[in-house]
C-alpha cells in the first residue's frame, strides 16, 4: 500500500532509520514508544495508507510521527516520546529519517532529537527541492520515486 | 414472544446493553467456532496465551468484559480475524496533478508544500545522499 523509502549518507553503510531502529529496538525504557511506533508504521504501510491525519505534527519542511493524536481513528500517542522524521510525498510514498527521544519542549532542546531535526530538515528540503526542479518523478501508481532519467538509483547532490 | 410483560421488561433495556450482548454473542460464537476449526479446547487456547484455564472460562462463558485488547490476543494466538470494522470510505486527496498522457504527477502547490522563503541553498551543505527504499 506504501513504499515507505529512507536516505543514507553516501559515505555511510547504515540509512537514517535503521540508524532510528537500531538505537531503539533493544531499549526497554521506550519500548511502549518504540512498539506504537512500529505499529504505527505497519498500520499506514499495509492498511491505511499514507492520510494527511497521520502526518499533521509539521516541523518547519519536516514531519514528525507520531501524530499526537488521529481523530478519525482515535489513536492517542500522546504519551509517546519518540519522533520519528518524515515527509509524506503522497498517498503511497513516504520518505522516513533519522528520528529520536523527545526530552524537552522543543526538538530543538532535545538533546537526542536535535541533530536528527536538523538533518531531517536538510533531507527535506533538497528532496523538495528535487522534485519541484523535475529530477525526482513521483509514480504514484505504482508507489516508486526514480530520478529524471529513470534510474532507480536517486542521489541526490 | 407475545408476553406484554416480556415486551416492557425488553424495553427497559437500553439499546447499549442489547447491542453488547449481542456483540459478545457474536464474539465468543465466532471464538469457539475457530477453537473447533483448530481443534482446540480451553485448555490448549490457555496454553497458547499463557493464562489459566479458569480465566479463558471466563471468557468464553461471558463471565467477563472482554477488552478490545483480549479481543487482540485472541485474534493473534487464533491467527485469525474475530471483529472487523466497516470500512469507512477516504475522500481521495491529490496533492500531485498529473501530467497529461503520462502515469507521471508533479507537484502542485498546497499548504503541505514547504516554504522556500526560508530556504538557502547558499547556506546548505552540501553532503550527497541517497535514496533508497527502507
Amino acid at each position: 500500500m506504501v513504499t515507505y523509502y529512507t536516505v543514507r549518507w553516501e559515505n555511510q553503510e547504515l540509512s537514517e532509520t535503521d540508524k532510528f531502529f537500531e538505537q531503539f529496538s533493544e531499549q526497554d525504557y521506550y519500548k511502549e514508544s518504540f512498539e506504537q511506533l512500529v505499529a504505527l508504521l505497519e498500520l499506514i504501510g499495509e492498511y491505511k495508507g499514507a492520510l494527511p491525519v497521520f502526518f499533521t505534527r509539521h516541523e518547519d519542511e519536516a514531519t514528525a510521527i507520531p501524530p499526537s493524536y488521529v481523530h478519525e481513528f482515535d489513536l492517542d500517542f500522546q504519551g509517546n516520546v519518540l519522533r520519528l522524521y518524515c515527509v509524506r510525498i503522497c498517498k503511497s510514498i513516504v520518505i522516513l529519517f533519522n528520528g529520536g527521544l523527545k526530552s524537552a519542549r522543543t526538538a530543538q532542546d532535545s538533546e537526542d532529537l536535535s541533530s536528527k531535526f536538523r538533518d531531517a530538515k536538510y533531507f527535506a528540503r533538497k528532496i523538495f527541492k528535487e522534485i519541484k526542479d523535475g529530477m525526482i518523478e513521483i509514480n504514484e501508481s505504482n508507489h516508486s520515486l526514480r530520478s529524471f532519467d529513470g534510474n532507480e538509483e536517486i542521489i541526490i547532490f | 414472544m407475545a408476553s406484554k410483560f416480556y415486551r416492557k421488561a425488553l424495553e427497559q433495556v437500553p439499546a447499549e446493553t442489547k447491542a453488547f450482548v449481542r456483540l459478545y454473542a457474536d464474539i465468543l460464537i465466532r471464538v469457539n467456532y475457530l477453537l473447533e476449526q483448530k481443534g482446540l479446547n480451553q485448555k490448549g487456547l490457555a496454553r497458547l496465551l499463557e493464562k489459566n484455564e479458569s480465566e479463558i472460562s471466563k471468557w468464553l462463558k461471558g463471565e467477563h468484559n472482554l477488552t478490545l485488547k483480549t479481543i487482540a490476543k485472541l485474534q493473534v494466538a487464533l491467527n485469525e480475524d474475530i471483529i472487523l470494522v466497516i470500512p469507512t470510505p477516504q475522500s481521495e486527496e491529490r496533492d500531485w496533478k498529473k501530467v497529461p498522457n503520462s502515469k507521471f504527477y508533479v507537484y502542485t502547490e498546497n499548504k503541505e508544500t514547504p516554504t522556500n522563503s526560508e530556504f538557502d541553498e547558499e547556506k546548505m551543505d552540501t553532503n550527497p545522499f541517497e535514496l533508497e527504499i527502507a
